[in-house]
């Protein structure tokens, strides 16, 4: 009964917590000056912000343009990216790490190659 | 736009809570809401929000005529027009193509099969709309007087383009007046984070897992995706065929648990549409479970209407084979979407007529049972290309020649171990049996524990949320294409 009494009279507060974050990265991602142009992990230009166009606006594009924009370019994105690999690190046991598909490779030769 | 997007979190979520809650009147916020759903909805789809509000419209006149002409057949008349008006829009842009596709095949007509896009949510959003006109035809609500509030209720973007389909008489009072409380309020946005990061975090991860095994499934890439399929490892297709299975339930239940936590958040209170679907221990069970708002529909709006069970079990049978092709066809344009459909009439009805001891069986065989069913039943739905689902069917069993464990497949299972596990937990109740019972504990340590997480559980589920969206760009949302 404390602790429901607690709990209940702590919502307002809980609340606020999580709105002050909330809007805290809404300001953060707003800040056009930290949003890189290249990421320094991933060796890459990062998306620019798309040209508004009628048509591109009419067809979706300039709007997915700008959702694409606006995660690529997020400020600290190396940062984030980290965080995100340190998450990955504990989905499993890494003995090897696959990236792309595995394809049959070349035989190898059991002896020099003779030209026969 | 959907939930999972950064532009969603950061920008018009905040946005709309801010103007939200400066907005004084109960019509103001209701035209805060209006606004920021069309928004919502431009944003994916700018052509089609004049379906959007076409359908509207239509159906917001049709239903002044039915109720004024309420008991007689004039109300019929406007409910037969409504119903073409919707059912005939909703054909069109979902299921002309696949019929032109299929003559064209068959036929060879018409020569070229004209493509047509399907506006987002374009199911949900149609089945409001026809359960609104049949409730005001039913007398079971009034007709709503202004447009704009059936407007709100159509285009609110917590539920419009991915369910749960909510009902008018459910949120009809809520309109006009609503209340939310700080509990509320806390409530609400511990549903709406967990979602989010079930939806970010487990979704997109057994998303990802999928596409890697068990690759596209799409018909179009067939020639690129069969050699591998047939050589892939049976480990390889277990692992992708299940972390589907996870992906769809975590995915789609992620979507009804944010839209009934923004939903808290603003005073409106949805139904739950699913209850842990995993732990069902019958078909029957499932069903009761999963997209219940679904099940409700075709429940009151199409098997109760055709006579439901009153009139025999041979009429019961046809009722019930109408309701799961219907199902199906909701599901998706596609063949293995109606058989996906029919394939659960046949469960349902060996359960209800020819061998109801399948709803007896003991504990542990009854959920075997179900999940294995159900397993099996997913591999239908994903694969829209039947050749791709009989290699991988085929496959899980090494009837391809294909060995059953192999480097790759044993390093991606090794890989995902423990995140399988956590996403398995997932979907039973554990996690939130958990949560209640650190915060409901009177022990000093456990109190303790409990406000802290209280406070940084939805913080750190926002803060991982964020840092996976910013680094990783899977962020599909499947129920999105229905």
């Amino acid at each position: 009964m404390r602790h429901a009494r607690t709990y209940k009279r702590g919502s307002r507060g809980k609340a606020a917590v999580f709105f002050v974050v909330l809007y805290a990265f809404g300001v953060f991602s707003m800040l056009l000056p930290l949003r890189p142009t290249e990421s320094i992990m991933e060796k890459r230009k990062l998306t620019e912000l798309p040209v508004f166009t009628v048509e591109a606006l009419a067809t979706g594009e300039y709007t997915k343009g700008i959702d694409t924009w606006f995660a690529d370019t997020f400020p600290l994105r190396d940062m984030f990216f980290q965080l995100n690999n340190w998450v990955q690190s504990f989905y499993g046991i890494k003995t090897v790490e696959i990236v792309g598909n595995v394809q049959q490779g070349d035989e190898i030769p059991d002896a020099p190659y003779t030209g026969e | 736009m959907v939930f999972s997007s950064l532009v969603f979190l950061c920008v018009f979520f905040p946005l709309q809570m801010l103007i939200y809650a400066f907005a004084r009147s109960i019509e103001a916020k209701n035209t805060v809401l209006i606004l920021f759903s069309l928004v919502f909805y431009a944003w994916g789809e700018p052509f089609y929000i004049v379906l959007l509000l076409f359908m509207a419209f239509a159906d917001w006149a049709i239903s002044q005529g039915i109720y004024k002409y309420r008991g007689t057949g004039k109300s019929k008349a406007f409910l037969v027009l409504g119903c073409i008006i919707d059912l005939g829009l909703l054909a069109f842009f979902k299921y002309a193509m696949f019929l032109m596709q299929n003559t064209h095949d068959w036929f060879g007509f018409p020569s070229v099969v004209p493509q047509i896009a399907l506006p987002i949510g374009i199911s949900f959003y149609t089945f409001q709309l026809l359960s609104y006109m049949v409730d005001v035809y039913r007398q079971e609500v009034p007709a709503q007087p202004k447009f704009r509030r059936l407007l709100l209720y159509v285009s609110l973007f917590h539920q419009c383009i991915a369910g749960p389909i909510v009902r008018y008489q459910d949120v009809a009072e809520q309109i006009l007046s609503r209340h939310v409380d700080s509990e509320d309020m806390r409530n609400g946005i511990n549903r709406f984070v967990s979602g989010l990061a079930k939806k970010v975090l487990l979704a997109n991860v057994c998303g990802s897992i999928a596409s890697r095994t068990i690759l596209s499934g799409a018909a179009g890439d067939q020639a690129a995706n069969l050699p591998t399929l047939e050589n892939a490892a049976a480990l390889a297709l277990w692992l992708g065929c299940f972390a589907y299975a996870l992906q769809i339930y975590l995915d789609f239940s992620a979507y009804s648990d944010m839209a009934i936590g923004m939903g808290l958040m603003v005073g409106f209170r949805y139904k739950e549409n699913f209850n842990y679907p995993y732990l069902a221990n019958s078909i029957t069970d499932f069903w009761r479970r999963w997209h219940m708002s679904l099940s409700s529909f075709f429940r009151d709006y199409v098997y109760i209407p055709l006579g439901g069970n009153r009139k025999g079990k041979a009429r019961q049978a046809f009722n019930l084979l109408v309701v799961w092709f219907l199902t199906g066809m909701w599901h998706g344009a596609g063949w293995n979407f109606i058989l996906w459909g029919l394939y659960y009439f046949v469960f349902l009805a060996l359960e209800k007529f020819l061998l109801p001891c399948l709803q007896r069986l003991p504990g542990f065989f009854a959920h075997l049972y179900t999940l294995v069913v159900v397993f099996f039943g997913w591999i239908l739905f994903y694969f829209t290309d039947f050749t791709q689902g009989w290699v991988v069917l085929k496959g899980l069993f090494c009837l391809n020649g294909n060995p059953l464990i192999n480097f790759e497949s044993q390093n991606i299972f090794l890989n995902y171990l423990f995140f399988l596990v956590v996403a398995v937990v997932a979907c039973t109740p554990l996690p939130r049996m958990l949560y209640h019972r650190l915060t409901s504990s009177t022990n000093g340590a456990a109190i303790v524990l409990g406000t802290v997480a209280e406070y940084i559980l939805p913080v750190a589920g926002l803060l991982f949320s964020i840092s996976y969206l910013v680094g990783d760009s899977y962020n599909p949302f499947l129920y999105l294409q229905f």
